[in-house]
């Protein structure tokens, strides 16, 4: 079952041409006739804007797919007229997946690539993995998802494949703050920080060794011995330390 | 040792070793030595062994031979040391016209064997490449790090056709996808002559996974398995004639120290059947009872847990946790003192460590270890009594009534030399302090020392403490002393606690200026005449005085010096079975140069008791003349089992071995001398190496032969993982370099960043990979993200697995993170790869037909930042430490680290001279305070932490119920 996957994709992938830039407003080719005849033939066309900015487009296909049930935070609205699965943002739409019906029916996710063509900035395509031994499909889907320009996620199960969607709704128009480097402006979180630099000490080593020795020069001025009797501060870690801190800055 | 039987298949050995027997290349040593000589006329590996310098054990010299005629892969059990046999390849080999490269050594072989050989043929490797470079043409011996190893077998920097072999050192770490098996491969590759010749002395380490030892010699590319147990006969029949005497001493625990191990074992067994009940569905075969006893218990536990740690509950993990914290407790209340014991116990008892524990706690045994513990210091009266350790009593009475009676029965003359062997450095401080102040004093001692409040000391104690103090001074004969000691008296005898104060001021201003700095061995004498033989009797009389000094020859650590110091005085040495500088190989110097006649074994040890037969072994000495063996053990305790399961564990770990080896089967390939053995891994070997770096300069020429093997640029600090390794091993050519952006450069449009999930959640976090993300989009069309698992780990980034609530969120808590990097890089494309093996082929498959990177571009794209070249002058360490500093920046640190010195001297500098240093005056400002200003945590991070804390209250709380309610039912089960 697994082989037939990598054979029959091979000659979809071949007819797909890598864009350079992700950007370019072009259309994918017609696929080889190898594939399947389409039955969808409706012309890629932006979906018109939902009543409600805040919820999420599901194709009428949709319909019954149990991962809608765990989409709770965001209202769902019914549409025919959308070429993905979902769309959950202004320009990010997204594909789901079973492996479990893409090994029955490997065709069917190309021809859904056909279908949608160029549109939308983010792609998502959302693969629930629910086989017991995902990896060949995962791979070939991995490659198509490098060529056709997809943002490939993974779920487990149901309610993560809803929560992922719902996800990316409410986040549509979140800034990055959230994953950006913080600015640590505590002075007492940047010594942790700091200290925990250093290979073996973590988290509680660090809080322990401020609390013991008060400031930063304590720590420096401490000899091994004392950095060793710590608690939580082995004879390993007080070495290691000592060490780091103890290096002239430049090396000979 | 000349009567070595000469041995049919030995002729093998002469096509093992043309190098070394090519006259031409030895003519061109300059420095001809007798030596050199000797070796250039021996012709088999046998006359070498016949060599009048060779000094190996019957079964050493069949090991040698083994090694020498047919590489193989070398088993030897704990202690018989292979150590020697390999000293002997490594100087058959030594010599210019010979490049022996030594891999995978720990930091104590290195030096070990870099003592034993000349140093002309040893080089040492150098720091940069062209330095390298030169060094390898100069042949000898290099011991050298892996990961720079594969750097130059990649760029070529070494002459792999001219590389002699390969010794792999502790190969049973040896995996597929580790650096060792990268640069074996290369190097077979390319040669196919030399040898690789692979040691490793730990039986137990192939036991774990599937068919390991196999697997391992695959990766070594040898044929052959020699396997070396203690109860081999050749081992047998070499140690055998030279037995030791062994007196085994069996010292009865306390009755609160039985009590207390009882508790414990009673409190680690309810945990582990706790652990088990939780998991199921888990694998937990190596939590047992037995095992959390044994020595090597976190090995054990890690290599069991690791792949499926994630898929753990919290509360699984506390009691591991706890587990681990019962061991230690058990360890103290065996190997320590009764005061560190206690104060060890007394910390958690505390009420924090009650809210964060399993809720062990709260069980009624661990209330009765700790009502004996604290028992075992302070009597009935609340007055401190500490109970001194059994086996203290014990080593008295050897050291001053058995060995002095043995040495006048057996009418030597000599001063008899005494070796203690304990198990580390703690308890090593611990005999010496014991034996030289005096028991009580020295618990005395360590109560101040672990701040444990005395209080009031009971009377017999501060008798005992009296008379131990008296007894030195009155021994060393000092006036001062005597004076001291008299006025403690009478203080004593005005009133006890006074005394006690005094003492306690005393004791803390010498113990504040002593401090407690751990030795791994001491050097200690008798301080009373034994000269004549009438003194022992005097001994005998008076057992409770202290009559040992430490030999003031301490500090340089030579022994023959400390030797010389007291020649007519019974000479006794503390030392531990490992030292941290020369590993197991300490006690075989020791034992050399001290030539003691007696060992008392404190602790047991299975490698250090080999090694003692093994030293007998050698010193061939009649019975008379043998060592003594004394061991110190408290029988039918924890202590002798964990001895006995170290000893069962490495049996069975031999006895699979052989089976497996009874039923291996090797191909004809599997040495790698073919390229049968290649053909196999897709190797592009017929490319010419000058092609090779012809096509490097010219860089990125897309439209090159089909023969063309398709190259990966990767980043020289990705070498630490198995990627490149594997990618290598399906046939692409990886280029190393120290490119900026991504790690992995397939094609000049694909740029991939590598992350491990737990690198993954780290980088999400600290922000790291969002600023990985910016620089790849800028630079790259197809930037990826390849999210790589664990292939040990199940392939989940979350799910049924997690049990407990906190992980599950914090886990959708990171595909969240990850959905809102993918929101604001629409163009990054995310693989999720089971395993490096996936990855590896998915690379290979993306680089179908696709046109090559340009190594140039890849390096030049992003390395506008001035640090890179610079960054090598300075300490890495120190580097990246400073650079989290307020105040610090990447545009200010240079200048603080070219004129900064060290931290201790920026600490002494003004903020007027750090605003020097920093040029500005707000960073200045910022650094002196983080320096100098005590800073606390801000409230919303107490507030966090506070409602951690009562969360886990409530979240405890129930399992503490539950727990208890376990524990009721447990012991009405057992009435």
């Amino acid at each position: 079952m697994d082989d037939f996957d990598d054979d029959s994709f091979n000659d979809v992938l071949g007819s797909m041409e890598m864009p350079s830039a992700a950007k370019q407003p072009k259309l994918v080719e017609p696929p080889a006739t190898a594939v399947a005849p389409s039955n969808n033939t409706s012309i890629p066309a932006p979906a018109k804007p939902a009543s409600n900015p805040h919820s999420v487009l599901v194709h009428s296909k949709q319909r019954g797919n149990p991962i809608l049930k765990s989409i709770l935070n965001v209202p769902l609205e019914f549409r025919d007229d959308i070429v993905p699965d979902y769309v959950v943002g202004r320009t990010s739409c997204v594909l789901y997946l079973s492996l479990k019906y893409h090994n029955l029916n490997p065709d069917y996710i190309c021809q859904r690539l056909k279908a949608l063509g160029k549109m939308y900035e983010l792609r998502v395509l959302l693969v629930q993995v629910d086989t017991p031994e995902p990896h060949n499909a995962l791979k070939s889907l991995t490659r198509i998802s490098l060529l056709a320009d997809l943002t490939m996620m993974l779920a487990w199960n149901a309610e993560e494949a809803g929560k992922i969607i719902e996800t990316y709704k409410q986040f549509e128009k979140r800034p990055p703050d959230l994953i950006m480097e913080r600015v640590e402006s505590n002075p007492h979180q940047k010594l942790v920080a700091a200290l925990t630099n250093i290979k073996p000490v973590n988290k509680t080593d660090a809080v322990t060794l401020l609390q013991t020795f008060g400031n930063l020069g304590n720590i420096i001025t401490a000899s091994e011995e004392r950095l060793s009797q710590v608690m939580g501060l082995g004879p390993r870690k007080a070495k290691k330390l000592y060490k780091t801190l103890q290096e002239p800055f430049l090396s000979k | 040792m000349s009567d070595l039987e000469p041995e049919n298949e030995e002729k093998v050995a002469e096509q093992e070793q043309p190098a070394e027997m090519d006259p031409a290349k030895l003519l061109e040593t300059t420095a001809a030595l007798q030596e050199d000589e000797d070796l250039a006329n021996i012709v088999t590996a046998e006359e070498y062994l016949m060599c009048k310098d060779v000094v190996l054990l019957e079964y050493e010299k069949q090991m040698f031979l083994d090694q020498v005629q047919a590489d193989g892969l070398l088993v030897c059990a704990k202690g018989l040391s292979y150590e020697r046999v390999l000293i002997n390849i490594l100087k058959a080999y030594s010599d210019s016209g010979n490049l022996v490269l030594v891999i995978n050594s720990s930091d104590w072989e290195e030096k070990y064997y870099k003592s034993k050989m000349e140093p002309k043929y040893v080089h040492e490797v150098a720091n940069t490449a062209t330095e390298r470079e030169r060094v390898y043409v100069e042949g000898g011996l290099q011991f050298i790090s892996t990961r720079i190893l594969v750097v130059d077998l990649l760029k070529q920097r070494i002459p792999i056709e001219l590389i002699s072999g390969i010794i792999v050192l502790r190969a049973h770490t040896i995996i597929e996808s580790c650096q060792e098996a990268f640069a074996l491969r290369l190097y077979r590759q390319k040669n196919k002559t030399g040898f690789v010749k692979a040691f490793s002395s730990s039986p137990e380490a192939f036991t774990i996974g599937y068919s390991h030892v196999e697997r391992t010699m695959r990766n070594l590319f040898v044929k052959h398995l020699y396997i070396w147990p203690r109860f081999h006969a050749t081992v047998r029949g070499a140690l055998q004639p030279w037995q030791t005497q062994t007196i085994e001493l069996h010292v009865p625990l306390s009755q609160s120290m039985t009590a207390i191990q009882t508790h414990i074992l009673d409190i680690m067994n309810f945990l582990v059947r706790e652990i088990k009940r939780i998991n199921r569905t888990v694998d937990m075969d190596a939590v047992t009872v037995e095992n959390c006893v044994t020595k090597k218990f976190h090995k054990i536990l890690q290599a069991q847990l690791d792949c499926i740690w994630h898929q753990l509950n919290s509360q699984t993990k506390l009691i591991v946790a706890d587990l681990k914290i019962l061991r230690s407790l058990m360890i103290s209340t065996m190997y320590h003192d009764a005061v560190s014991a206690y104060a060890l116990m007394k910390r958690y008892r505390s009420t924090e460590y009650a809210l964060s524990n399993s809720g062990w706690t709260l069980l009624d045994a661990a209330e009765q270890i700790f009502k004996l513990s604290k028992q075992r210091v302070f009597n009935g009266q609340q007055e401190f009594e500490p109970e001194p350790c059994p086996k203290w009593q014990a080593l008295t009475d050897l050291l001053t009534q058995d060995i002095p009676g043995d040495m006048h029965r057996c009418r030597r003359t000599e001063q008899p030399k005494v070796l203690i062997l304990c198990q580390d450095a703690r308890t090593c401080h611990q005999l010496k302090q014991y034996l030289t102040q005096g028991g009580p004093r020295f618990l005395l001692q360590q109560a101040l020392h672990h701040e444990v409040p005395v209080g009031k000391l009971s009377d017999k104690y501060a008798k005992e403490s009296q008379g131990s103090r008296e007894a030195p001074s009155s021994a060393m004969k000092k006036p001062l002393k005597e004076e001291a000691a008299s006025s403690q008296t009478s203080a004593a005898a005005a009133a006890a606690s006074a005394a006690g104060l005094d003492e306690l001021a005393q004791l803390l201003s010498e113990s504040e200026a002593e401090g407690q700095h751990f030795e791994e061995s001491y050097m200690l004498t008798m301080t009373q005449r034994m000269v004549q033989q009438e003194p022992l009797l005097d001994i005998k009389s008076d057992p409770d005085v202290s009559i040992f000094e430490t030999i003031p020859e301490l500090e340089q650590f030579d022994v023959t010096a400390a030797l010389a110091a007291v020649p007519h005085q019974p000479y006794i040495c503390l030392q531990t079975f490992k030292t941290e500088s020369e590993g197991a190989m300490a006690l075989e110097h020791m034992l050399e140069q001290l030539q003691p006649h007696y060992v008392v074994m404190y602790n047991t040890n299975v490698t250090a008791i080999r090694q003692l037969e093994v030293f007998e072994a050698r010193r061939r000495l009649p019975p008379a003349d043998r060592l003594k063996v004394y061991f110190l053990i408290h029988a039918r305790t924890v202590e002798e089992q964990a001895y006995l399961t170290s000893l069962r564990r490495e049996k069975a770990a031999f006895e699979l071995i052989i089976d497996t080896k009874s039923k291996m089967v090797i191909p004809e390939y599997q040495d790698g001398k073919t390229d049968e053995a290649f053909l196999l891994f897709k190797n592009y070997d017929d490319e010419l190496a000058g092609e090779n770096a012809k096509s490097r300069q010219a860089g990125g020429q897309v439209s090159q032969a089909p023969k063309e093997t398709p190259k990966v640029i990767v980043d020289m600090r990705e070498f630490r993982s198995d990627l490149p390794c594997l990618i290598h091993k399906r046939g692409l050519e990886v280029l190393p370099l120290t490119i900026t952006i991504g790690d992995y450069i397939l094609t000049p449009d694909v740029c991939v960043e590598r992350k491990s999930i737990s690198d993954l959640i780290g980088s999400l976090n600290s922000g790291r990979l969002y600023n990985q993300c910016v620089q790849m989009q800028r630079h790259y069309a197809k930037p990826i993200l390849l999210i790589e698992f664990d292939q040990n780990k199940p392939f989940h980034l979350q799910g049924k697995f997690m049990l407990s609530q906190q992980t599950s969120m914090a886990n959708a808590d990171i595909v969240q993170k990850l959905q809102l990097l993918t929101l604001h890089f629409p163009r990054l494309r995310l693989i999720w790869s089971p395993s490096p093996y996936a990855t590896a082929q998915l690379f290979e498959e993306l680089k179908l037909g696709k046109p090559e990177p340009d190594p140039q571009k890849a390096v030049a794209v992003g390395s506008d930042e001035p640090t890179a070249g610079e960054q090598l002058h300075f300490n890495s360490g120190i580097y990246d430490f400073l650079l989290r500093l307020p105040g610090v920046q990447t545009r200010n640190i240079h200048g603080l680290l070219r004129k900064g010195g060290s931290l201790r001297q920026l600490l002494l500098r003004s903020q007027k001279e750090l605003e020097e240093l920093l040029q500005s005056q707000e960073s200045a400002k910022l650094l002196y305070d983080i320096l100098h200003v005590a800073h606390l945590p801000e409230k919303d991070e107490v507030a966090g932490s506070t409602a951690l804390l009562a969360a886990g209250k409530q979240f405890g709380a129930g399992s503490h119920n539950r727990f208890r309610k376990a524990a009721a039912e447990s012991r009405r089960g057992r009435r």
